[in-house]
């Protein structure tokens, strides 16, 4: 169910380059990138803009979660003994480059609502925060819709044996 | 021991780490920083004289003057004016410290942020 499916063309190094080749590209990012001048460097971090896309599309109305049906059901099991991965991180690929970003997104969306309209307002929402907190331009949001929710999902689960 | 302050660092200490606690005091002070990030341990410190400066790393350039950079979690505003504030800032204690003549470069990486909700030890 994704939604598009397009060649992503982030400027600058992808994380998919060789280590040599990523080694290269970036002495070149360092300097000649938008964000570094004489007098230093500014690098936003891969996860930060992970978080920032994972805050931005929990804010649409319709998403109910993001992840995939394992990484959901793992995440679950790592959170309940407080181990692995940031939940946030979870459903959200991203590539960043010098200038631009783009974006893959696994999301769970409730019953009844529009998979188009909430995929539209996903991409405005990614875009609008990425480009307003780090200055990116975001090239692409791919966003996969890989389950639907129904309310009373968690009463379905066995209730407790004991009080 | 780690250091907090530039005042824990005595004036007989390497300007490598008096650079480097100016500049973690510069940054900690700068609006919309939440902290420094010294998740990857022994990677983003500056250690001199058994004091330890946490976040900052300064290394030194062949012309005699060190290359710093900030590694820091930011509040969720826009990190290009912010990694901008924090490298004045930077720039500007340093100054009044005495030490810019052996100030290079100064890098800001965003290593994180944290949203509102998310309650930081």
């Amino acid at each position: 169910m994704s939604e598009t499916q397009s060649p992503r063309t982030p400027a600058g190094p992808g994380a998919a380059s060789e280590p040599a080749e990523a080694s290269s590209k970036a002495t070149s990012r360092r300097g000649n990138g938008p964000l570094s001048s004489e007098l230093g460097s500014t690098t936003i971090a891969d996860a930060v803009v992970t978080k920032i896309v994972s805050i931005a599309a929990r804010e649409v109305g319709g998403v109910h979660d993001l992840g995939g049906g394992a990484a959901r059901t793992i995440g679950g099991v790592t959170r309940s003994v407080g181990v692995g991965p940031d939940e946030r991180m979870r459903g959200v690929a991203v590539e960043v480059g010098d200038r631009e970003a783009a974006v893959d997104l696994t999301v769970v969306v409730e019953y009844g609502e529009s998979i188009p309209e909430i995929a539209k307002t996903l991409r405005e929402n990614v875009t609008r925060r990425v480009g307003g907190m780090t200055g990116l331009t975001v090239t692409e949001v791919n966003v996969t819709v890989n389950d639907l929710y129904f309310p009373g999902d968690e009463a379905a689960a066995e209730p407790a044996r004991v009080e | 021991m780690p250091v907090s302050s530039p005042a824990e660092v005595p004036a007989s200490a390497s300007v490598r780490l008096r650079l480097a606690a100016v500049a973690r005091a510069a940054a900690l002070a700068t609006r919309g920083v939440v902290g420094l990030d010294t998740r990857r341990a022994g990677m983003r410190m500056t250690v001199s004289a058994g004091l330890r400066v946490d976040g900052v790393v300064c290394a030194a350039m062949p012309d005699g003057r060190y290359q710093v950079s900030v590694h820091l979690v930011a509040a969720m505003v826009a990190l290009r004016p912010l990694a901008d504030a924090v490298r004045a800032r930077v720039e500007r204690d340093i100054a009044i410290a005495g030490l810019a003549d052996r100030l290079g470069p100064v890098d800001v990486a965003v290593e994180d942020v944290q949203a509102p909700s998310e309650a930081r030890p």
